[in-house]
């Protein structure tokens, strides 16, 4: 296999913007190691061929080594075909965790996803509280089917980001914040809440003053009109 | 000192934020509101134990879902119900020499409770000791004590005489018995009796040193009753079938002095031993089932003899089985011609039977066990269907002269029939229209309240239900089905022009277990089965409708091959077969599997596999996948923040959420919740909760999954909220696919404490999806709590910042009230609440809700208040007759102005 090539690690976390809050990763009391066998399919029918392995050297951190053979020829003609039939892409993966046992996951996407985008693509490894696979699933990072296939030579390697997802901890009713922000707030209250508002009656109440005394004034100016005009108030 | 006016400056709004939005939010009821939109039904489940009180007016019940009860035998209603332990099961019941009814129930601890028939209270209780294995115990009651009889399969049996009302132990004895096991013995008064081949063996258990005396009957012996009525004790036994025909015998024991009596054999099995004092002899009871009627035939034991004064025969359907539980005579025991009979049907309905022969009531318990509920909208009436068959006018049939001539003589007629209802409503003259042989009031309303709740019951009983009042409009019997498993389908609604609506339930053949599939109209119950000869793994409604405004039901079969009901849709789901998929989830082993329907031909439907989830059982167990109503509508996109920019809802109609529970060694118990988008088979999200565990209920619309589940930490029940937003930005306004990578979703989540024991979970759901939605939680203090979604919000935030209180978040506060005013169903407690349906109705503002388990209750909420509707009080003629007046008004002193210039002008 002459075109071996290694993808250095990588090492991606799902970030949410800052205005949000973002839980906690579960951590694992045991880190382990997950070995992963890729096998795709060519065509609908017929079976899975080789495509590469993935190491996942470490949970708890996530770095993977990757090592893909490119595609031959043929191999990428086949997969052009199912391009252009707007065919699925699948991809089996044999997943060997820590307990030696090995685990058979299916995913797909559109081939003509792959194809386009130069045979890019995103395998997310999903694992349990445990550090156990749950799933391997993948898709293309930019996935447009427009028909316009790129060059042969663009169609050579996979060019594969590897995501290692942890479990989110779920979160705890926030009890201790809550009661101290409850505490701070008596605490502000007792301290400067019992002094008298020493401010005159009427910097006190002045908003309710005015518009008093103005609604007074306004009626008292209107009587003697009113009273002058003396047309029959209109029916209620 | 500025700081602290700053303080009180925010703390003030606050308060009354929280305030405001709880006295808003809270639905609350009018005293004269009560029962006006609600009603309640209550039940006491199957029929287990039964027995009439001394005075004959009251039959005292206890049931499979360990309820005890006293039912009106007048009328059938209940006069007092008590719900026992939620896990307990009804081992004994019977009545005490002064009357009460004393109750044995297992459960965590066994008990024994005795309650006073006529008001219902508890006259004594006391715990069984733990030492008796209740498994293995048979009970009966003398005078004032309780036997306890453990059998020892094939060893013998030990005996413990308990005080009935102390619990303390007075006697105990063993006896050798090698033919003493449970399920082959029964007690009669001091007898047990116990069979083996054609051996009938019987020892007196109260006394400590008695002899078994064995009898031998004819033929091998295949069951055993004990009698409980009649002057001895005795038995009634039924022979091993020879082929067809079926055989039993009533057999007598021995008292002081007596020899045994072997009654004669009889062809069906007797129900009831009557002591017949003309004759000085016990006559038997026997049911027999022939051309729509139930013969009750009485029979003298010895001779056989037909006694024709005491039997009768009723209408009765063919297809229910009876079976006696109790006869009740009241105080006159003598006459047996004024006696009644409680009868359990086959379809879980109690009867009650009056000797001459007529049925008093009928209790139809298997709405006590509903599995599956839908609302239908009713038919439009007569009137509007003329009115829309008007436009209903099918193109290309006509000549377009011959087309025009024809509409405008159909506008003709209809305007017709439109102005003779109208002559009709004003003078009066409104007669009942029956619309096609149905009830005249089942027709739909202007504001799509009226429905017909369609229910599916583990008895394999079917209802239709009329939602204004609970009547029963009509019931349908399936026979030989195995319900542990139901599905209902809606496959047509009754907006479909001259079509009738059409439902389908999937459930299983009782001795074939193979998947059959009941096809009905909605209105009346009639339709037809179909065996379908196949396991049904995964069913799917297909989002289509065929060219008969019909949802075909694709399914898909244990060994993964594809089929469709009507078959004559395999055409039309393979016309867009290529964006259709399936999935289907294994508890046993934790595979969840996706299929594509892309390989399918017009003649035949393939599914490919195309992705596997394995959820290891080794370290979790699926305990439920949830996914979302088809039928909701999300009408808002997003959600406005503080600062006027939007952040866009990540609405995934191929969502779905895993529930499971781990194990771990440290934590004990996991609790995951795994999103799961069902067409590409990507994990999107997935959350753990450490040392929390069932009882899990999920709930999951629009962009967000509530949870409840016990935290065994705090040990308290926590309810969990998760919300899932695309971003400031949208990646696809049009339509969603979940293949062209959609962006990871942010995720926000909160929890809250919920001070309750949660048994079911809904949201409620309305036609637009405009009104906001509130989830109704059904607790075990039988309440249900409607609680809104803002409550649950996981955006509520500990400190408030301006822009927050813009956007009218409640501030966090860990604990949920529960409020008495959102109790929707305010005093009328639901016990065992096993489910809530929710439906919309034709009203964007309001929700239909029938809540099931033990009772059914139905009521109607209105999460955002009724702003579709004028309050009840609006007065339209009040209305009208000051608008009159103002005009009026207006008027006349226009009038008297003018009149007056042109006065001042002369002057």
């Amino acid at each position: 296999m002459d075109f071996v090539s290694k993808v250095s690690v990588f090492l991606i976390f799902i970030a949410a913007s800052s205005s949000l809050t973002l839980g906690d990763k579960f951590d694992f009391e045991v880190d382990g190691m997950v070995t992963v066998r890729l096998m795709h399919y060519l065509s609908d029918d017929g079976n899975p061929e080789d495509r590469g392995n993935i190491t996942v050297q470490s949970i708890r951190t996530g770095s993977v080594a990757l090592s893909q053979a490119g595609l031959m020829p043929h191999h990428s003609t086949r997969l052009k075909a199912l391009a252009r039939n707007d065919q699925i892409y699948r991809l089996q993966a044999m997943v060997e965790g820590s307990n030696d046992k090995v685990t058979k996951f299916l995913t797909f996407m559109k081939a003509c996803a792959l194809v386009e985008s130069g045979l890019s693509d995103v395998l997310t490894v999903s694992l349990d509280h445990s550090g156990n696979v749950v799933a391997v699933s993948s898709s293309a990072p930019f996935a447009q089917c427009d028909g316009v296939f790129p060059s042969d030579n663009q169609l050579r390697f996979f060019n594969t980001t590897v995501i290692v997802k942890h479990m989110d901890v779920g979160p705890v009713p926030d009890t201790a914040t809550y009661i101290q922000k409850i505490e701070r707030e008596r605490e502000a209250r007792e301290r400067g809440g019992d002094p008298k508002d020493n401010r005159s009656f009427l910097a006190k109440y002045w908003m309710y003053i005015v518009p008093l005394v103005i609604f007074v004034l306004l009626s008292s100016a209107g009587q003697p009109e009113g009273g002058a005009g003396g047309a029959p108030a209109p029916a209620r | 000192m500025m700081a602290n006016y700053l303080n009180v400056y925010n703390f003030i709004p606050r308060v009354l934020l929280f305030l405001l939005s709880v006295l808003t939010l809270s639905e609350c009821l009018y005293e004269d509101q009560v029962g006006k939109f609600d009603w309640q039904q209550s039940f006491i489940g199957d029929l287990k134990f039964a027995f009439g009180d001394a005075s004959g007016k009251r039959g005292i019940v206890a049931t499979e879902l360990n309820v005890v009860a006293a039912l009106n035998l007048k009328t059938g209603n209940i006069l007092w119900r008590h719900v026992l332990e939620r896990d307990g099961k009804i081992e004994y019941m019977s009545m005490t020499s002064s009357g009460e009814a004393i109750i044995v129930s297992q459960g965590i601890k066994s008990l024994v409770r005795a309650f006073d028939p006529v008001t219902g209270t508890l006259s004594w209780e006391w715990t069984v000791p733990s030492s008796l294995p209740v498994n293995r115990v048979l009970w009966a009651v003398s005078t004032d004590k309780l036997y306890a009889v453990t059998l020892n399969d094939g060893v013998g049996f030990a005996v413990q005489q308990f005080n009935m009302r102390t619990g303390a132990l007075i006697g105990k004895w063993q006896n050798t018995a090698p033919w003493a096991q449970k399920d082959r013995c029964g007690l009669s008064r001091d007898i047990l009796a116990c069979f083996s081949g054609k051996n009938l063996h019987n020892i007196r258990f109260s006394q400590s040193d008695v002899k078994p005396v064995t009898l031998e009957l004819s033929q091998s012996i295949a069951q055993l009753q004990p009698v409980k009525s009649g002057d001895k004790p005795g038995v009634f036994v039924d022979f091993e079938s020879t082929g067809t025909v079926k055989s039993s015998q009533v057999v007598f024991f021995a008292e002081q002095g007596q020899s045994n009596v072997q009654c004669k054999t009889l062809s069906s099995p007797a129900q009831w031993v009557t002591y017949d004092s003309s004759q000085k002899s016990n006559a038997l009871l026997q049911f027999s089932q022939k051309n729509e009627e139930l013969h009750v035939i009485a029979s003298d034991c010895v001779s056989g003899r037909k006694l024709e004064d005491l039997s009768f025969s009723i209408p009765w359907p063919t297809s229910l089985q009876p079976q006696l539980k109790t006869v009740i005579c009241g105080p006159n025991k003598d006459d047996l011609s004024l006696c009644r009979l409680l009868l359990r049907t086959s379809d879980e309905a109690v009867t009650l039977l009056q000797y001459i022969g007529k049925v008093l009531w009928v209790r139809e318990e298997a709405l006590a066990s509903v599995v599956a509920a839908e609302m239908m909208d009713l038919p439009v009436s007569d009137k509007d269907a003329a009115i829309e068959k008007e436009f209903d006018s099918k193109e290309g049939d006509y000549s377009a002269l011959a087309g025009l001539l024809g509409m405008f003589g159909r506008r003709l007629v209809s305007q017709a029939l439109q102005l003779q209802h109208l002559v009709q409503a004003v003078l009066g003259l409104h007669e009942p229209h029956q619309p096609s042989g149905q009830r005249a009031d089942l027709v739909r309303d202007d504001f799509g309240l009226h429905k017909m709740i369609v229910l599916a019951t583990k008895a394999g009983k079917l209802f239709g239900l009329d939602n204004f009042n609970g009547e029963i409009v009509w019931q349908k019997m399936l026979l030989n089905v195995d319900t542990s498993s139901m599905q209902l389908f809606v496959q047509r609604t009754t907006r479909h022009g001259p079509y009738p609506a059409q439902c389908s339930l999937l459930l299983k053949d009782k001795d074939s277990k193979e998947s059959v599939l009941y096809t009905f109209d909605p209105m009346t119950g009639l339709g037809n089965r179909k065996n379908l000869g196949y396991r049904a793994l995964q069913t799917m409604l297909l989002p289509v409708m065929d060219a008969e405004s019909l949802r075909p039901i694709l399914l898909l079969d244990s060994s993964e091959k594809v089929h469709i009901e009507p078959r004559s849709a395999i055409s039309l789901a393979d016309s867009f077969a290529s964006s259709l998929y399936i999935y289907v989830a294994d508890p046993a082993t934790g595979v969840v599997r996706g299929y594509t329907f892309a390989q399918s031909t017009s003649e035949r439907l393939v599914a490919a596999r195309v992705w596997e989830v394995v959820f290891q059982p080794e370290s979790q167990t699926l305990v439920n996948v949830v996914g979302k109503n088809p039928q909701e509508r999300v009408h808002s996109q997003g959600r406005v923040l503080g600062d006027r920019s939007v952040l866009y809802k990540y609405v995934n109609p191929n969502l779905v959420a895993v529930v499971t529970q781990g194990t771990d060694t440290l934590h004990k118990f996991v609790l995951n919740v795994y999103l799961l988008d069902a067409v590409s088979g990507a994990i999107v999200f997935s959350i753990s909760h450490k040392r929390a565990r069932e009882p899990i209920h999920l709930v999951h619309t629009e962009n967000w999954v509530v949870y409840t589940y016990f935290s065994e930490k705090w040990r308290r029940t926590e309810i969990a909220s998760i919300e899932l937003y695309e971003g400031k930005t949208q990646s696809n306004s049009g339509s969603f696919s979940s293949l062209i990578a959609p962006p990871q979703p942010l995720v926000e989540r909160q929890s809250y404490i919920l001070p309750a024991v949660v048994q079911a979970m809904k949201p409620t759901v309305t036609e637009k999806g405009i009104t906001s939605r509130h989830v109704l939680v059904g607790l075990a203090t039988g309440a249900v709590l409607e609680l809104p979604w803002m409550f649950l919000d996981p955006r509520r935030p500990v400190t408030v910042t301006p822009e927050m209180r813009e956007e009218g978040v409640i501030p966090y506060m860990p604990e949920l009230p529960i409020p008495p005013e959102s109790i929707i169903n305010y005093n009328k407690s639901l016990p065992l609440i096993s489910g809530i349906h929710t439906a919309p109705s034709g009203l964007e503002s309001t929700s239909l809700v029938l809540v099931y388990g033990l009772d059914l209750f139905y009521t109607r909420v209105a999460p955002s208040k009724t702003f579709d509707l004028l309050k009840e009080d609006f007065d339209p003629f009040l209305i009208s007759m000051v608008l009159v007046g103002l005009g009026l008004a207006s008027y006349t002193t226009k009038r008297l102005a003018s009149r007056k210039a042109l006065k001042q002008a002369w002057k």
